[in-house]
């Protein structure tokens, strides 16, 4: 028989509770919460993103002007 | 038309007389300049996220059973680097794991496991089953009722094969299973397989690129330099790293709960979905007999589809039979997405 769902956990609750020894520890579920830390790197990976895209275009380019 | 190699920097004439570099100064045909010819670096490129990564959270994590789910929840929790560590190691797990099927379903649509590249097919399949072995560790790893199940479904199949599968099973009871699991995780799977990455890619070089299924036979491939090869697959690989980043902040991995004993109430992660529907129909075994059927078929391929053209219009039924598993493997994913869980352990 299936137990129950667990319920959501979210990152910003206090869950000192679920470390104590034999305490069930539920399930974790962090978010997006737009902190200054995240949007760093998030800026990062939509940069890399970016540099990527750019960078295949470039090779990609060139290569067709030589081939001619 | 081949290009005239330009002169090289000095920088390159000092690194080359050291290192040899140049071993990697050879031409290669224009169509290996697209993405599909680049999906195995892109994939070696997720492993060596997952190498960082890995050792990064192999300082926070802990593998006794006792403390695992708690050492998630520690890095998770309290300490930021590793928890975005963490959230980069499991998109590249899924990344990696992508670019690898889309690689086979490339090498597979252009028959380039034909002759003389059958033996790095074979190579390119245990690859295939090792990378799974890491993926399916790795769940295994967090130790929360999902990881739980997984165990049992490999200790499971340990016992029905037999002596064979002792490495699988609790045979020896100083050491805990999930130790076991973890040392398989960090040290011997990512060894087999960098031995097998060692091959497979001696083996592109010593065969070179595979011809484009649609080039007329006979006329000579136009060719690039490896060097520009390089650079369009450095320029994909900034894409995927991107990729991965935002991934991993925008999407966090969770963490089921701690595992309870005697229950099975969770379903495995997308990548073993069709295997959970086989189980839904068949029972536990199916786990043994499926990956084998599949590791057996995908060896047979290049004994079966033999001669002839490479072009696909030339190779229907084997292309059809190919999209036909598939689409069978989607089909029971979906399948087994959909329903109820239940449990299979002791059916």
């Amino acid at each position: 028989m299936p137990s129950p769902p667990p319920e959501p956990h979210h990152a910003d609750e206090d869950v000192s509770a679920h470390h104590l020894p034999g305490a069930p520890l539920k399930a974790l579920e962090p978010r997006f919460a737009g902190s200054p830390g995240e949007l760093v790197v998030l800026g990062l990976g939509v940069a890399l993103i970016t540099a990527g895209l750019v960078a295949a275009r470039v090779t990609g380019r060139r290569g067709r002007e030589k081939a001619r | 038309m081949s290009q005239t190699p330009r002169p090289r920097s000095s920088l390159w004439q000092a690194l080359d007389e050291r290192i040899g570099l140049g071993v990697f100064s050879y031409p290669v045909p224009r169509h290996a300049n697209r993405l599909w010819y680049g999906l195995g670096a892109l994939t070696l490129a997720s492993f060596f996220v997952l190498v960082v990564t890995g050792f990064a959270l192999a300082q926070y994590y802990n593998p006794l059973p006792a403390e695992a789910n708690h050492s998630v929840r520690h890095i998770m929790l309290e300490t930021q680097v590793a928890a975005f560590a963490r959230g980069l190691h499991s998109w590249a797990a899924q990344l990696m794991v992508v670019t690898l099927l889309l690689h086979l379903g490339r090498v597979f649509f252009t028959a380039s496991y034909r002759r003389p590249r059958e033996a790095n097919w074979l190579m390119g399949v245990l690859l295939l089953f090792v990378t799974v072995g890491l993926y399916f560790s790795g769940t295994i790893l967090k130790w929360d009722q999902e990881a739980y199940e997984a165990m049992l479904h490999q200790m499971e199949g340990a016992r029905f094969l037999g002596a064979l599968g002792f490495l699988f099973s609790e045979f020896t009871r100083s050491v805990p299973m999930l130790v076991r699991v973890y040392m398989a995780h960090v040290s011997i799977l990512p060894a087999l397989l960098t031995l097998l990455v060692v091959a497979h890619f001696f083996l592109v070089k010593r065969h070179g690129i595979s011809p484009s299924p649609w080039r007329a036979t006979g006329l000579p491939a136009a060719e690039e330099t490896f060097a520009r090869h390089l650079r369009l697959v450095g320029a994909y690989t900034l894409i995927l790293l991107g990729a991965m980043t935002v991934l991993a902040v925008l999407l966090p991995p969770g963490l089921g709960p701690a595992p309870v004993e005697g229950i099975e109430v969770t379903k495995p992660p997308w990548l073993f979905l069709p295997l959970y529907s086989l189980e839904d129909l068949l029972g536990l075994t199916a786990v043994l007999y499926a990956p084998l059927a599949l590791f057996l078929l995908l060896v047979l391929v290049p004994l079966v589809d033999r001669g002839g053209p490479i072009h696909p219009g030339a190779r229907r039924r084997v292309l059809a039979a190919g999209v036909a598993l598939g689409l069978l493997a989607v089909a029971s994913a979906l399948w087994a997405w959909w329903t109820t869980p239940m449990a299979h352990v002791g059916m």
